[in-house]
């Protein structure tokens, strides 16, 4: 038998549980098709509770950190997988360091969930998405610690006392479930490889590996889960002497955008140097390639009344909802088109007529179609003869294409035509 | 002795088999496997795997980087660096040249076998693939 991915384990995972409403932050980086509602996260957030509040196994996977008042107990159950960590404590939450641990951590999730009649969240680590490990099939224990049905669960309003008391089942499940402690001289981080992490943490409970924690006189922490240690720290309340390990520097790689990405279209149009480019999609090559801040729209209409700079706003026309008359003068505005539904409102205009708010670009990340296939013309594609780098791939960060010897070849299943490399080559070697 | 192995790449689907068949070659080989991943940036951003294969108590590791697709642009003096422009093969828009990385890799860890890998690939009568395999792993 063949390693499964960490793709393979989550499908399996929902179909043997059999999860029926679902859920996909736009740009998680595993695709779900049937989950893609282009809903913001608190919107996703808000249907899934309500999904598992009227009966519906939910699940849904987000790479922003989940936090919601939860007003009623589910009537089935709701898991919330993140690759944040929590900014604050809601529900119970399970960690998930390594792949190894995925299938248990998963089930745990489940059985927490449908005894507790609450949420809970399964926080990630990096090294868990993309990753391969040997599994078998899952198994569901079906014995109930609480009766399925009783007076109780049959009133869904939480009240503060029996609020503690769903959280007291869920702190007896896991605590059962996993019993590491911590030592002084631990590592203690979720990313990095070396070193341990909790297993799991219950709002107002100490549990005993986090009681463990407070006696170590001194551990280690990653610099960039410091603010996790603190919101702990405040939550319980709870000591924890730390010190920081410095963020491991990564490897240094080729800069790749995907083929046909409208942000790289759209720096190759305008003079983005006269702006401040702000965007609400949160892919992080956006910012580390291109110098875009990502920011929720709000940001950027409010921040445009008073600032000498020129704002420009990138985001998915589903997501923004300001009449774009209101916004002030130099904030302009391009949207891209996410769905399929036509949108009056907002006609599109052609990118260089860019002067005012409301160009509408007509396709997204999301929705990036083959328009074509670029051509090179060997003889006329001479940046690698003349030893400079080829600007087609500098200026396109464009992974469909590739050196080889002298030329620049096409992979022609991964370009979609976008036309973005004929536009930057300077000998016209692109048809 | 033990490797620490890095794989990038950017043709996910030949970059998932060639993993999934080296891992299931050091497991077979009696190493004891650790993997470790990294979240791509984008949708078409490189996979990134490190594997970890254990076979000594040692606490010492040789370092190899399994480069697909020519992406690094730092050296680092402490990995030994296999890559197709190193190995003089050509890159190629179907992902052979993932095969011929992967040949190599059995030339610096040499107790084990490529045999599964390329009955694999015969198997599945992908016969230019094994080309590239066997030129670079026997």
């Amino acid at each position: 038998m063949l390693p499964k991915t960490s793709f393979e384990i989550i499908t399996e995972f929902i179909e043997q549980a059999g999860f029926n409403t679902g859920f996909t932050e736009v740009n998680f980086p595993i695709r779900f098709p049937d989950y893609d509602l282009r809903l913001s996260a608190s919107e996703g957030i808000n249907y899934l509770l309500g999904a598992a509040t009227s009966g519906n196994k939910s699940i849904g996977f987000f790479h922003s950190s989940v936090y919601f008042n939860l007003h009623n107990f589910t009537k089935s159950e709701c898991i919330f997988i993140t690759t944040s960590l929590p900014e604050n404590l809601c529900v119970p939450v399970i960690f998930c360091k390594n792949i190894v641990s995925f299938k248990n951590k998963l089930t745990t999730a489940i059985r927490v969930s449908e005894e507790s009649r609450l949420p809970v969240i399964l926080v990630i680590s990096e090294s868990v998405l993309f990753n391969y490990c040997e599994i078998d099939d899952f198994e569901f224990d079906n014995e109930r610690m609480t009766p399925n049905i009783n007076k109780r669960s049959l009133d869904m309003k939480i009240s503060t006392d029996n609020f503690l008391d769903n959280l007291n089942i869920a702190e007896a499940l896991l605590s059962a479930t996993f019993d590491n402690k911590f030592s002084s001289g631990d590592t203690v981080s979720l990313n990095d490889e070396q070193g341990t992490f909790f297993d799991y943490i219950v709002p107002h409970i100490k549990s005993p590996q986090l009681e463990s924690l407070e006696k170590c006189s001194e551990i280690f922490i990653s610099k960039s889960e410091e603010t996790f240690f603190k919101m702990l720290c405040l939550h319980y309340p709870l000591t924890v002497n730390y010190k920081l390990l410095p963020d491991k520097s990564k490897e240094e790689l080729v800069p790749i955008l995907c083929p046909g990405c409208p942000f790289a279209f759209i720096f190759s149009q305008i003079k983005t140097e006269d702006y401040l480019v702000f965007t609400d999609i949160k892919c992080p090559s956006l910012s580390r390639h291109l110098n875009v801040e990502i920011r929720e729209p709000d940001f950027t209409v409010g921040l445009g009344h008073n600032i000498r700079n020129k704002l420009l706003f990138i985001g998915n026309l589903s997501n923004f909802k300001y009449p774009l008359i209101n916004i002030a003068h130099d904030v302009e505005i391009i949207l891209l088109k996410d769905i399929d539904i036509a949108q009056e409102f907002y006609p599109e205009v052609k990118l260089h007529k860019l002067q005012k708010a409301g160009v509408t670009l007509p396709y997204s990340c999301n929705n990036i179609k083959k328009y074509g296939q670029a051509k090179i013309n060997p003889k006329k594609c001479k940046c690698l003869k003349k030893n400079e780098s080829p600007k087609c791939i500098d200026k396109s960060f464009c992974p469909a294409l590739f050196k080889s010897d002298d030329i620049i070849l096409v992979n022609d299943c991964l370009c979609t035509g976008c036309g973005l490399c004929k536009k930057v080559c300077p000998y016209g070697a692109v048809k | 002795m033990n490797y620490c192995i890095k794989m990038y790449g950017i043709h996910r689907k030949i970059f998932d088999k060639t993993a999934r068949l080296l891992l299931k070659t050091f497991a077979e080989s009696d190493y004891f496997v650790q993997t470790y991943s990294d979240v791509p940036e984008n949708y078409f951003a490189p996979l990134k795997l490190k594997i970890n294969i254990i076979g000594s108590h040692k606490n010492t590791f040789k370092h190899i980087f399994l480069d697909f697709d020519n992406l690094s642009t730092s050296s680092n003096d402490e990995s030994e660096l296999i890559s197709p422009s190193k190995m003089n093969v050509k890159y190629s828009p179907s992902g052979l040249h993932y095969w011929a990385v992967s040949g190599k890799l059995f030339h610096i860890i040499e107790d084990i076998s490529p045999a599964y890998i390329s009955g694999c690939l015969l198997e599945e009568k992908m016969e230019k693939e094994l080309g590239y395999f066997r030129k670079f792993s026997y």
